[in-house]
């Protein structure tokens, strides 16, 4: 859950030399949600352009991650206090290029490719509401899971 | 003459020393070409045989013995689950496709799949096709009387020669249960092509304890969300269940891929060794070479040949045994990973060694060009070699 908070409401500072990448947040693709799954032209004014989007992956296509999903929460921790969000927190992720990462459920990655809004569905991986194409992927540096005794001293209740 | 005839003919002037210098080169290039190529294969037929399904259900345990025993068939099975966490998630509305599957005993070590037509099914979203080289399907018979029928993965169907028709058993308790083949599939280049399908009833049939039991055992069932977005959720309940365990394939093979780089990273470092070594063994036998023929290089100097000439072949000598040595590393690496893939083969991991990869050409620039170096030495002791000195008379 804190991680989850932390990807909402700390907009983390780009590393050098991709300050010309803006950073979206899951709280603004969830606020930029309407009745009948539409989304605000604010969300759309993204689409074809590159954006970078922060949040854990969920290997939901072919290992060679092709395909995955991008969540705010992580999917695989079952013990957790957190709830699994569901498609208003959920990025739909297409890559070209090689993946080549360590993967980890629990650990945040740093998404860049050119983000579409709008409901649309694949053949292959069905409806989605948000995507981004032609990604790659990065670890996110800085952004940390908060440990029991942080999280605490941040005046927080688990 | 030029410089490299005149490499090449002292090249087979010695040609056992030249021959054993090559076949070092060769070895080294071998290893790190074929544990390359082999550690890419085994990946890539980790991904090529990977399930179209994105979600396996299965007893609580390990998840990584989950995936490989009902995806790739590579390790025992896990524990059953009841026959109506299969009717739940069929009725799940978040929930597209189900398919339950039985893993069972083996017939001459092709293992038995118990599963229903679901499973072959051309989903527009599945990119594996099944497809019949022979005969059908086996029909979707009811538990009280099952037809025994069983279609025939391709190298389960080559391997055991057996044809429609023919009827078969594994051990004397199940001679009351003969299958009788009624398929046999196209090669799909997976663990599918090792295994022997038939339906549930015929699964349950053949089992004393699963004929009595009123709620009949599974193994696992396959899941395809109608919204991939519900998978996590999915997921998650399935886990936080006590009975089932809910596993993303890929997730796991990632993982394996993780614990795979580890080791490859080790790998890599005694590859590294291995080149030094070889690096080292060419600049001894080159050196070796130089010493003996000293008093040649002279008589070649007093001749008229130049201190540039004789550098320039004591390198054309260098990179020719690189090069040959190099070329044959490559050959070689590609036939151990063969070699290799055959054994994995067997195991349910269909690999393809033949493949070409990238970093080939590389390896072989980087091994001409190591040789040539390690030549340098030599090369420079020719060019310095003394006329008078090594023309002195021998006694």
């Amino acid at each position: 859950m804190a991680a989850g908070l932390l990807l909402i409401f700390l907009p983390i500072a780009a590393p050098a030399g991709s300050e010309e990448i803006e950073r979206l947040t899951f709280a603004q693709l969830v606020d930029s949600i309407r009745a009948d799954s539409a989304v605000t032209e604010t969300i759309k004014s993204y689409n074809g352009k590159q954006v970078a989007i922060q949040g854990f992956i969920v290997p939901a296509g072919a290992p060679d991650l092709s395909f995955f999903l991008l969540s705010r929460v992580s999917a695989l921790g079952n013990y957790c206090c957190e709830a699994p969000v569901g498609q208003d927190e959920t990025v739909y992720v297409f890559t070209t290029k090689e993946v080549n990462i360590t993967y980890d459920p629990l650990r945040v990655f740093r998404i860049i490719g050119v983000f579409e809004a709008g409901m649309r569905t694949d053949a292959t991986y069905g409806p989605s509401l948000f995507r981004m194409h032609d990604a790659r992927v990065e670890e996110a540096f800085g952004a940390k899971i908060f440990k029991t005794e942080e999280f605490r001293a941040s005046g927080s209740k688990p | 003459m030029t410089i490299f005839t005149v490499a090449l003919k002292y090249l087979r002037g010695r040609l056992v020393a030249s021959t054993l210098t090559a076949v070092s080169i060769a070895l080294g290039v071998s290893l790190v070409v074929a544990s390359v190529v082999l550690g890419r294969g085994i990946r890539d037929g980790f991904i090529a045989g990977a399930t179209d399904y994105n979600l396996v259900v299965g007893a609580k345990g390990s998840p990584t013995q989950l995936v490989l025993g009902v995806i790739f068939r590579m390790d025992l099975a896990t524990p059953n689950i009841e026959y109506t966490t299969y009717r739940d998630l069929q009725q799940d509305p978040r929930v597209e496709t189900a398919v339950p599957i039985g893993v069972g005993d083996a017939f001459r070590g092709f293992r038995y799949v118990a599963t229903n037509k679901a499973y072959f099914a051309a989903f527009p979203w599945r990119h594996k096709t099944f497809a019949l080289a022979a005969g059908k399907f086996f029909t979707d018979d009811p538990p009280s009387k099952p037809a025994y029928e069983a279609v025939l993965g391709a190298e389960a169907a080559r391997s055991t020669g057996l044809q429609i028709g023919d009827r078969f058993y594994e051990g004397e308790e199940m001679a009351e249960y003969p299958l009788t083949v009624v398929g046999i599939l196209r090669p799909t280049h997976s663990a599918d092509d090792r295994a022997i399908f038939f339906s549930l009833p015929s699964y349950w049939g053949m089992n004393e304890v699963a004929r009595g039991m009123a709620v009949k055992p599974l193994t696992a069932v396959l899941i395809r969300p109608k919204r991939m977005s519900d998978l996590p959720s999915l997921n998650r309940e399935l886990n936080v269940a006590t009975d089932t365990q809910a596993v993303l394939p890929s997730a796991v093979l990632l993982t394996i891929f993780n614990m795979m780089a580890v080791a490859e990273n080790v790998l890599k470092m005694i590859l590294a060794i291995v080149g030094l070594i070889v690096l080292l063994y060419v600049l001894v036998a080159m050196y070796s070479a130089t010493m003996e023929r000293r008093r040649e290089i002279a008589t070649m100097r007093a001749l008229g040949a130049r201190r540039a000439t004789v550098f320039g072949i004591i390198l054309a000598e260098s990179a020719g045994l690189a090069t040959v040595g190099g070329v044959a590393g490559l050959l070689a690496g590609h036939a151990i990973a063969y070699l290799a893939g055959l054994v994995l083969g067997q195991s349910g991991l269909v690999t393809n060694p033949l493949r070409f990869n990238l970093f080939e050409p590389a390896v072989l620039v980087s091994v001409i060009l190591l040789g040539t170096l390690a030549g340098l030495l030599p090369a420079v002791l020719a060019y310095r070699t003394e006329v008078a000195e090594n023309l002195a008379p021998l006694s």
